[in-house]
């Protein structure tokens, strides 16, 4: 690559200037403060990018105001081009082809491309110097000045090697590989251990857990026994108690029934059948009895009506009785059927006679019309005299005419209660309707009357001996009692006596009869009794009684067995029969037995609390541990930790590994261009110690200068030999690289603290590099020579 | 009709992976409670749902059930299920083989565990359908043989016939899961493949439904979204047809922003966030990023700057990270690039293990030795190489 111009529109003290028809040896003269350093990056900044802003960094910012920036001419292996940036912050890079003048689409890439492999760092270090770096070789220390030199046989993986040592020197502070270091991922490692350890401690939480959960188990399981146990005691317990109830009722029942039992002697045999009967029997005799009784009254009665005329007296009385009877019906009949044909004339209904003044108000009432038109003709007259004579007789006229009405009204309602008679019909019938009104309330006493005579008609026959008659009549009509009354009279008035005497001969029949019956009976009761070896009824009653409380007392006794229960029963009887019967005996077994019983039961309840107690005490413990949240705190807080170190650590591998990873990346080919450097140094130096040093040599990381027959390490060499031995290796860095372009060297001012000789030779080296690639020198020295040196201070 | 809920690993009592070392303090109890907190929502599901069974296809716990608190939880939740006449059929993972044998004595007789042979149990809904469930659980952290040929083809006398399988999609003899085909699971005839082993709900077949259900709270910055289980009901037809029931209580989510040109730009879209869940947010800003966020980046300081912000009350962020553009870089003057270089050193045996010796715990270095822990450390170097740090200075 060769540049051929450099245009600048505005760049520090630069603004519109053109340096055209550069060459290969290039010099720029120019006193300080003229613009040679200027120049220089300018050219690197149209190359690489314009500086941007950082603290104390020189922007060169035009002073003239003019715009920022320019253009470089120059020709590589591609052709010729005009590379333009324009701006400092916004840049404007474009790269015209100048054959063809046209602009290339991508100006970065054309740029990138050009230098590539190398970066603006590698450019600069390989092909732009100065003299503040001659300048530093004699304040360097020895190692660094031993690895500045031996970055210029690697240049970048030195860098990279610098750096990649500096990483791992600092990342070898974050750990240690003891166990006894003390650096911060140790630490951290230590606060892991410390977290797993307690969690460890609480691990034993879970097995804990874990038994607790089995002896809960065990404890629930023990806990139904126990609670089966004290069910079991609790019912033997009861029973015992039961047991000593029981025997009371045991006790009391049995001997009833034994007693019963005793009671009985009727061989067995039924005695029911024969008691129903003799109490039928009895009643019997006591019905005959009552008979007999009665007949023995009628007989009596009979035989005394015979003898006394009192029954003539009590026929007469019977007859009188009857005719009274007789006599009302026949009155009644009569009064009903003239009251009924006087309804009929009346037209069903007969209506009360007229009073007094209701006579006298039909015979003078009329009927108003004359009053009427009277009293019109008046008020007329009055109103054709004068309007309130008119007034007036009218009011009198109207008072007349409501008066008359008035009459009207009350002879209406008195006619309409007579029907449809008139009025003069009205007038002639009343003293018929006072008769009328006589004869209802003559047959309303007689109504009245009706119930006492008829009374006392069959109370006259009963006295007259019809007593069954009689009372067959009670409920009769008083027609048919009249009837019977008058047949009864009828029959005594033919044959009274007759019947009498029949009367009595029945009563002494039936006497007769009752006796016999009565004797059967007795008899019929005696054998009964005698069944069973009874005297008397009252005997079988008695002992009937007593059969009767034995079997109450059996029933009750039975109902007791039933309610305890037969396997209870049976239970104390086989009690007793261990007891030999003995009621003391007994008591105190079953005490025994109920006190046994209690003591296991409160033995069994007690193991039960305690079991319970047990259960609830574990299930505390468990809700206790599970409840815990520490462990999984703890997790969380591991897992944190681990999660820390990981990302620590990788960070700490990654900064260990990069010196392994640049010396890979860099393996072989540097020690190509390494020994390449060396030998073109070797040659540079010889040239400009003409001889003196032959050779630059590395073994083992370290330089050597061979010459004078003797081998020397840089610290061994005078501060020019020094001087030289930079000069030689940053030349031939700048030359040796096997890339596509060679670029120009562009040298400011590097030899100003050489002495007038070597200047000469280093002069004159660069001439010759010159032949091969362009090389661009900067200097104050007017006395550099070349075809076309450019004097800056002629555009001051 | 039947119905069941699925739910695959559980992890009851499994910490967060990813957190800082200070959590927001409001955030603390639901975390610690997120695991149990998801374990009682799918109980109080089941029971509200009156479902007939509830399958736990592996990873029920995270190691061998490990604390008396999770052993209660699942005692009672059990025994809750028990009384609601709701079966358990459970199958031991890849993280939890060892309880099989550590299991507690107190879980009702409604809890069928599989053991390490393939088996079927036959069980009966509440109305009384037959459901066939094959399963096995795992004997060791690994299972390489091929378990799903030693399942039972359908059986022929049962309404429904269910699998439980804990592995991934692979080669039996090489993956190290329990691997299975899909085609082969298909060729059993079942009605339903309740799977565990992926934390994410993904279905491989539809019929049968084969499926992960995904885990029922996520656990770390993958695991985001909605976790939970299926509801499975039969229609009318008889088919199972799953439904996706959330139970997490604590949400991971993961955003990106691209060209953020400041800090003050990501706080404003950060309080614009809502959310209906505490929520674990990692944020990745992509693109072009202001340099404050670059620097606050590269300095570590980024996260904790976003923490203190405290900009939502269900919000906790616990991860902030820069995507940038690599690019396989090769210097000038190098032989290689750095990522072929970064490669060939991690591959060389001891490089890493000399670097950490005894003093580190056994768990750091089995990271390290394991493919996650070697991708973590290349990403690293990656990033020191491309800069991002002062090497250009």
């Amino acid at each position: 690559m060769k540049i051929n111009q450099i245009l600048i529109s505005g760049f520090g003290k630069w603004s519109n200037v053109t340096f055209k028809d550069m060459q290969d040896w290039q010099v720029f003269f120019g006193h300080n403060e003229a613009g040679k350093s200027t120049l220089k990056d300018f050219v690197l900044g149209v190359f690489f990018g314009f500086p941007k802003a950082k603290k104390g960094a020189q922007l060169y910012e035009p002073r003239s105001g003019a715009k920022y920036g320019g253009s470089i001419d120059m020709e590589c292996e591609k052709g010729a081009y005009r590379i333009t940036r324009m701006g400092r912050v916004k840049t404007k890079l474009s790269v015209v082809e100048q054959k063809t003048g046209l602009e290339l689409p991508n100006p970065e890439k054309f740029l990138e491309e050009l230098f590539y492999p190398l970066t603006e760092e590698d450019f600069r270090q390989i092909y732009s110097f100065d003299e503040t770096e001659l300048s530093l070789v004699s304040k360097l220390a020895e190692d660094d000045l031993e690895q500045t030199l031996l970055s210029f046989t690697k240049p970048q993986a030195q860098r990279f090697l610098t750096w990649a040592k500096d990483k791992d020197e600092a990342a070898s502070k974050d750990f240690g590989k003891t166990k006894t270091a003390n650096r911060p991922l140790n630490i951290a490692i230590k606060e892991y251990e410390q977290l797993e350890s307690k969690r460890q401690d609480k691990q034993s939480n879970l097995s804990e857990y874990l038994q607790a959960s089995k002896s809960l188990s065990d404890q629930v399981h023990q806990l139904e026994l126990s609670k089966q146990m004290v069910a079991t005691k609790q019912s033997e317990w009861q029973h015992a108690k039961e047991l000593q109830r029981a025997k009371e009722i045991y006790q009391q029942n049995h001997k009833t029934l034994a007693a019963a039992d005793d009671a009985n002697n009727t061989a067995g045999r039924d005695w029911r059948p024969a008691y129903d009967e003799a109490l039928k029997l009895e009643s019997d005799l006591n019905w005959i009895e009552e008979k007999i009784d009665e007949n023995k009254k009628r007989l009596a009665e009979h035989q005394a009506h015979l003898q006394t005329a009192d029954q003539k007296e009590q026929f007469q009385n019977l007859k009188s009785k009857s005719d009274a009877l007789s006599h009302h019906l026949e009155r009644v009949l009569t009064l009903n059927q003239e009251l009924g044909e006087a309804e009929e004339s009346f037209g069903g209904h007969i209506p009360e006679a007229l009073s007094e003044h209701e006579r006298q108000a039909l015979e003078k009432s009329s009927s108003g019309v004359w009053p009427t038109v009277s009293a019109v003709v008046i008020a007329a007259f009055g109103f054709a005299f004068s309007f309130a004579l008119g007034l007036v007789l009218s009011a009198v006229g109207l008072a007349v005419v409501g008066y008359f009405y008035q009459d009207r009204m009350r002879t209406k309602r008195i006619l309409d209660r007579f029907g449809p008679l008139s009025k003069e019909e009205v007038l002639a019938k009343q003293d018929e309707l006072k008769s009328l009104a006589s004869k209802r309330d003559e047959r309303r006493e007689e109504n009245d009357r009706e119930r006492a005579l008829t009374e006392g008609v069959l109370a006259a026959m009963s006295e007259a001996g019809f007593y069954d008659q009689a009372a067959s009549l009670q409920m009769s009509s008083s027609q048919r009692i009249l009837q019977a009354a008058q047949h009864y009279l009828a029959q005594e008035q033919s044959d009274g006596q007759s019947r009498q005497l029949d009367r009595v001969n029945e009563a002494l029949d039936t006497q007769q009869t009752l006796y016999k019956k009565q004797r059967d009976t007795e008899k019929k009761l005696t054998d009964k009794l005698g069944e069973f070896g009874f005297k008397t009824i009252d005997e079988f009653k008695e002992f009937v009684s007593l059969q009767r409380q034995n079997q109450t007392a059996k029933d009750r006794a039975e109902v007791a067995r039933e309610q305890l229960g037969e396997a209870l029963w049976s239970e104390i009887e086989k009690l007793e029969q261990a007891c030999e019967g003995s009621d003391e005996a007994l008591n105190e077994r079953l005490e025994a037995d109920c006190i046994k019983a209690e003591t296991a039961l409160k033995e069994s309840q007690q193991k039960q609390d305690a079991l319970l107690a047990q259960v609830e005490k574990t299930r505390v413990q468990l809700n206790y541990l599970a409840g815990d949240e520490t462990l999984a705190a703890l997790d969380q807080k591991i897992e944190n930790q681990n999660a820390y170190l990981k990302d620590a650590f990788t960070d700490y591998l990654a900064k260990r590994l990069l010196v392994p990873v640049v010396n890979q990346a860099f393996l072989g080919k540097q020690d190509s261009l390494s020994s390449d450097v060396l030998s073109q140094a070797s040659a540079y130096l010889a040239q400009l110690s003409e001889g003196d040093y032959e050779a630059i040599q590395m073994e083992k990381e370290q330089l050597f200068v061979s010459g004078m027959a003797s081998r020397f390490a840089i610290i061994e060499l005078s501060s020019g030999a020094k001087d030289l031995v930079y000069l030689s290796l940053r030349l031939a860095l700048a030359t040796s690289l096997d890339l596509k372009e060679r670029f120009p060297l562009l040298v400011d001012d590097a030899f100003v603290h050489l002495d007038d000789e070597k200047k000469e030779r280093a002069l004159a080296l660069l001439q010759e590099i010159a032949m091969d690639q362009q090389v661009i020198f900067w200097t104050f020295d007017e006395k550099v020579g070349a075809d076309h040196v450019v004097n800056l201070n002629a555009y001051s | 009709m039947v119905s069941f809920l699925h739910a695959g690993d559980v992890h009851l009592g499994n910490p967060f992976s990813g957190l800082s070392r200070q959590l927001n303090q409001e955030f603390e109890k639901d975390v610690l409670n997120a695991t149990f907190d998801a374990f009682q929502t799918l109980i109080n599901t089941a029971i509200k749902k009156q479902v007939d069974f509830v399958l736990f296809p592996g990873d029920l716990l995270h190691g061998s059930g490990n604390s008396a608190k999770i052993q209660a939880t699942l005692s009672q939740g059990f025994f809750d299920l028990d009384q609601n006449g709701i079966q358990v059929v459970l199958s031991y993972g890849n993280h939890d083989y060892q309880a099989l044998n550590e299991r507690g004595q107190s879980w009702p007789k409604s809890v069928h565990v599989f053991g390490n042979e393939v088996e079927t149990v036959t069980l009966s809904t509440r109305r009384g359908e037959k459901v066939a469930f094959s399963g096995f659980s795992y004997q060791d952290r690994m299972e390489k043989t091929d378990r799903l040929s030693t399942f039972p083809m359908r059986a022929s006398n049962v309404d429904y016939h269910i699998g439980l399988y804990h592995g991934s999609v692979g080669q039996a003899g090489r993956d190290q899961y329990a691997a299975f085909s899909i085609q082969d699971m298909v060729q059993k005839g079942y009605d339903y493949w309740a799977l565990g082993h992926i934390h994410q709900r993904e279905i491989l077949n539809e019929k049968p439904f084969i499926a992960y259900s995904g885990n029922l709270q996520g656990l770390n910055r993958k695991e985001t979204g909605e976790k939970g289980c299926y509801l499975v009901q039969s229609s009318d037809q008889g088919e199972l047809t799953p439904t996706f029931i959330p139970c997490a209580k604590v949400l991971w989510e993961q955003v990106e922003y691209q060209n953020l040109s400041s800090f003050d730009a990501l706080v404003s879209k950060l309080t614009s966030m809502e959310v209906e869940k505490p929520t674990l947010l990692s944020v990745e800003l992509s693109g072009e990023v202001g340099n404050d966020l670059l620097a606050a980046e590269a300095s570590g300081q980024l996260l904790e700057q976003v923490q203190s912000l405290h900009f939502h009350e269900q919000i906790w962020p616990v991860n902030v990270s820069v995507k940038r553009m690599h690019s396989a870089q090769k210097p000038a003057f190098a032989s290689m690039s750095f990522d072929e270089a970064i490669e060939s050193v991690l591959e060389t045996d001891g490089e890493v293990a000399n670097l950490l010796t005894d003093v580190v715990p056994l768990e750091v270095r089995q990271y390290f030795n394991s493919k996650e822990g070697e991708q973590a450390v290349q990403e690293r170097l990656n990033t020191l190489m491309e800069g991002g740090d002062d090497r250009e200075n």
